[in-house]
This record gives C-alpha cells, sequence and structure tokens, in this order.
C-alpha cells in the first residue's frame, strides 16, 4: 500500500513533528502533554501508567502539578524517592495526583518541598507514561504510551503535526489534537488547523484559549495521514509565549489503537 | 487492578543507564535508525506491517538511502535509493514490502545521501520519519499497533545500556516482554548480554549479531519494573554502534508499547 507517493507539504509554520527523538535519558524537570484517570465511552476508563524513578546518587524531593483543562482545579503533591529507586502506578493520576478528569503533568526534582519549589539541577529523573483502558470486552487492554519532555527544551512559536490518522483505513480512526500551556501568567489562545488544501496559505483555524498553566484536548476529524496540522499561536503579541507544547493523538474507533506525535517547532509562521 | 504496583524498587546500579521515555523532539534529522519494522505474519491470523513516513524538510531535493538491517541469518540486501522532492514525502502502510522489498522483521537505517547512487551522507539533510507497527487484530474490523521513534545515528554511543518500564503493572502474566538490538557497525559482529535481574542468579541471554543487523528475543513475562540489562561482550573489535530497545505486549489484545534503550555507564 504505497498511500501516499508524493506529497507536498505545508511550508508555513514548517514544523518539526518529533518522531524523531534524541533519548535523553533523564532531566531534572519534564513535562507529560496528557495523563487522565477519566471514564471513555463503551466502557472505558483511561488511566496513565506512570513510572517515576530516581537514579542520582542521593534521595529526592520530586514534586508534580496537574495542568487541568479549562475550568478544571491544579493539584500538586510530591514524595521524596530514595537514591536509585522509584515509583510506579497504573492509576497514577488517582493514587499520586488525587485528581481524575485529562490533564498533563509536570514532575520536577526539587531542592525543597512547599508552594515554591525550586527545582534540582542535580536531578536526574527518569519518568516513563502511557495511557491505557481495560479494552470493551476482552480481558485485555489497549494504550498509547507518551514522552515526557524536559521543560528547559521547550521554546514553541509555532508547531505543526504530520504522519497523523490511519494510512490503511482512514475513516477508521479518528484524531485528536492536544495543547498544553505551559505560561502561569496569561491565557494564550491557538488556531489549529489540519487538511487539505496542501501548499496552500495556513488558514485561521479553529481558535481555542487556554488559561495560565491549562490543557486542552480538541478533535481534529477528517484530519489524516501527512497532510499538516498547524498550531499557531494567536495570542497578542504583548502576552504570547512561547511556553507551549502540542501533540496528535490517533485512536482506532475499533480497537482503541493509539499512538501519539509530539509536535515542535522551527520556524515562525 | 493493581494500584501502586511498584511503590519503591530497588534499580541495580550496575549499568546505571537511561531509557529513553525522556526524549527531547527533534523534528528531523539527517541519518536516523528505525530500531524495528517488519512485513511478517504473526500468530493468531495477526499480520505485522510498519507503517512509515519519511518527509524530506530540507531546502533541496533530497537523495535518501534506506539500508534493510535483517536479522541473522538473513543476507544484507543493497540499500534501496530514491529521491524525495523539496518539502514532499512518502508514506506507506506496508512500508517494508512496499519500498524496501522486504519480508521477515529488521531495522531501517535512512540516510540523507550526497550521490545519486546513494553513497556519501549530506549532513544538510532535514529528513523526518514516523513509524509504527501495526497488525489488523483477528477478530475484530480494528487494529493494534505501537509506535517507534527514529533516533539520530551519529548520536548512539553506546558501552552498556538498560530498560525500565517494562512489562504489564496491572496483570504482569498477561503480558510478554522482548528486547530487541541492532548492531550498526558496518564490519564486526558484536555478541551481547541481556540480563534481567529479578533472575537470581541473572541467567543471561547471549545473541552474536554480524554487522548491519538486528535481533529481537523473547523475555516472556517480566516483573513489572525490573531493570533489563544490556552488554556488549565482545572481545575483539568491540564497537559502541549499537541500540536497544523493550517492547511490552498484552497477550490478549495485541497492545503493546516499548521504549529505547540508551548509553549507560560500563558495567
Amino acid at each position: 500500500m504505497r498511500t501516499l507517493a508524493g506529497l507536498s507539504l505545508l511550508l508555513i509554520a514548517l514544523a518539526a513533528p518529533a518522531a524523531v527523538v534524541q533519548p535523553l535519558g533523564t532531566s531534572n524537570y519534564v513535562l507529560i502533554p496528557a495523563a487522565g484517570s477519566t471514564p471513555g465511552v463503551n466502557g472505558t476508563f483511561f488511566r496513565s501508567d506512570i513510572t517515576i524513578v530516581n537514579l542520582a546518587d542521593h534521595a529526592q524531593n520530586v514534586e508534580w502539578e496537574w495542568l487541568p483543562e479549562p475550568g478544571g482545579i491544579g493539584a500538586s503533591d510530591g514524595i521524596l524517592i530514595p537514591a536509585h529507586s522509584g515509583i510506579r502506578s497504573t492509576d497514577f493520576v488517582k493514587e499520586y495526583v488525587h485528581t481524575t478528569g485529562i490533564g498533563s503533568l509536570l514532575v520536577m526534582a526539587v531542592t525543597n518541598v512547599g508552594p515554591l519549589p525550586v527545582v534540582d539541577p542535580t536531578g536526574k529523573l527518569f519518568v516513563a507514561s502511557r495511557i491505557w483502558t481495560q479494552q470493551p470486552g476482552t480481558n485485555g487492554t489497549t494504550s498509547q504510551s507518551l514522552p515526557a519532555i524536559p521543560v528547559a527544551t521547550i521554546n514553541t512559536p509555532s508547531a505543526a503535526i504530520f504522519a497523523l490518522g490511519g494510512a490503511d483505513d482512514p475513516p477508521s480512526y479518528r484524531v485528536n489534537i492536544g495543547v498544553v500551556n505551559l505560561d502561569f501568567n496569561h491565557e494564550q489562545t491557538f488556531a489549529i488547523t489540519w487538511g487539505p488544501p496542501l501548499g496552500a496559505p495556513v488558514q485561521t483555524g479553529t481558535a481555542i484559549t487556554l488559561p495560565p498553566g491549562s490543557m486542552l484536548q480538541v478533535p481534529a476529524n477528517g484530519a489524516c495521514c501527512t497532510n499538516p496540522i498547524t498550531i499557531t499561536n494567536i495570542t497578542p503579541p504583548a502576552t504570547r509565549s512561547n511556553l507551549w507544547t502540542a501533540y496528535g493523538s490517533t485512536i482506532n474507533n475499533v480497537t482503541g489503537d493509539a499512538w501519539d506525535e509530539i509536535a515542535v517547532a522551527v520556524t515562525s509562521p | 487492578m493493581r494500584m501502586r504496583a511498584l511503590t519503591a524498587f530497588a534499580i541495580l546500579l550496575v549499568a546505571t543507564s537511561l531509557s529513553a521515555a525522556v526524549v527531547q523532539p527533534l523534528g528531523a534529522g539527517f541519518q536516523l535508525l528505525i530500531p524495528a519494522a517488519g512485513s511478517t505474519p504473526g500468530v493468531n491470523g495477526t499480520f505485522f506491517r510498519s507503517d512509515i513516513s519519511i518527509l524530506n524538510l530540507g531546502g533541496h531535493d533530497q537523495i535518501v538511502q534506506l539500508q534493510w538491517l535483517p536479522e541473522p541469518g538473513v543476507s544484507l540486501p543493497q540499500p534501496v535509493v530514491l529521491t524525495l522532492k523539496q518539502s514532499t514525502g512518502i508514506r506507506s502502510a506496508d512500508f517494508v514490502r512496499d519500498y524496501m522489498n522486504q519480508t521477515g522483521l529488521g531495522a531501517i537505517l535512512i540516510t540523507a545521501a550526497l550521490n545519486s547512487d546513494g553513497t556519501g551522507i549530506d549532513q544538510t539533510g532535514r529528513l523526518f520519519v514516523s513509524s509504527r507497527i501495526w497488525t489488523p487484530q483477528p477478530g475484530t474490523n480494528g487494529t493494534t499497533s505501537q509506535d517507534l521513534p527514529a533516533i539520530p545515528a551519529s548520536q548512539l554511543n553506546t558501552p552498556a545500556a538498560a530498560i525500565f518500564s517494562m512489562g504489564g503493572a496491572d496483570d504482569p502474566p498477561s503480558y510478554r516482554t522482548n528486547v530487541g538490538i541492532v548492531n550498526l557497525d558496518p564490519a564486526h559482529a558484536q555478541t551481547f548480554y541481556i540480563i534481567h535481574f529479578v533472575q537470581d542468579p541473572p541467567a543471561p541471554i547471549t545473541i552474536t549479531l554480524p554487522p548491519f543487523s538486528m535481533q529481537q528475543v523473547s523475555l516472556g513475562t517480566i516483573v513489572p519494573g525490573e531493570q533489563i540489562q544490556i552488554q556488549n561482550i565482545t572481545q575483539t573489535n568491540k564497537s559502541n554502534f549499537w541500540t536497544a530497545y523493550g517492547s511490552t505486549i498484552n497477550n490478549v489484545t495485541g497492545d503493546a508499547w516499548d521504549e529505547l534503550a540508551v548509553v549507560g555507564t560500563t558495567p
């Protein structure tokens, strides 16, 4: 199936999706773009299986902060992890964050515990994350894994995502786009555009506004294959921030089979 | 459902390694490795294919060399060479069959090439690559899959490696785990130990990979969170030009996820 043998790519907001990654191993401050503990449709219940391992040679205070969807309530908590040990939970959001719903999670190694934690420059945290659910009608599961992204590497003037949608049978899949606003002082407004015409200027797109420190996932119905999905920050310049990121997620409508792609930016639109 | 599956587990210090769940999105590279790809039947009516996209994000047309790295026992094929126009790309839901003209399991080294015969490395090349392995799910009209990142080959320098967070924490016996190793040394075979440390004493699996090859081995059911360590025990012509990954699969649905292993310290 050579589904697309030669396709034009949109050059405006020529962004670079994260299918190409540099494995880093650890960081002292990472973002898990999407996590949750929330019921879905048809008997599903989505949970986050999250592992945090302290690979430093010293005990490490670790704090996490929940970035909710607009209208949701943030949460934070933490734990002391001994040197060279870790924690894992198959429902981390419920068990460790003590909340429900969908959101993003910041995980940081800190030098102090409290309302104004300071990131520990010597922290070496390994973090792994997947969202999973029991597959209705079976004794098995379905899931998608999400990378943890060092917050220090996030600097996004604009972004795009390629390679979403199911190339084998596009109508059998749906696509969601998630955007995370890591600016804790200003709301940010984004325009999301997808689909043809290829090579045409980016249109205005669907606008979403995210409060400071929040995330939102929206459907991108009909997005497929290698047509780029572009995310443009259209916040007024006075408060516009590059401290945001986005991801795309494709889900098979029958089985829940899913995969994701992180978008990052390289050029301004 | 077992929650807090492991609330505090010891991490073995030998070859303290760094798994690739923490990654920096790069977007593009000039020489990229897809650690596992395939076009091969599985059990129970499954058929695994690789859905791969390659896009040329560079400012010029790009010659691209695609080298299939087979499993041991399969001859190294000639590379495939193609040209991607500026800002265009290809995608196939069965890339290994359609573009590589191969079957079975292997790895793919994708190089932005300087010359029309595919030789030379164009370090100005900017290739975006995405990859997932998928199969129709037997008994349904749907699919199951796992996505694999593409990693810059030039960054590989692996004296030892380890993998965490494999195994299914919700119900360990329902999952199996595989480990794959890719030997990118073009001239020398490499021999590896694969050890998972819950075994006491550890009983390493030993595999030898010819130059430019890959192999995936089964560890069966493992204890969630146990460290899987990969050591290069080659005696002569030992190379650090290799990488490894782990993959956990649900035995009922085929739900799967993977983790890249990256450089740690020499044991």
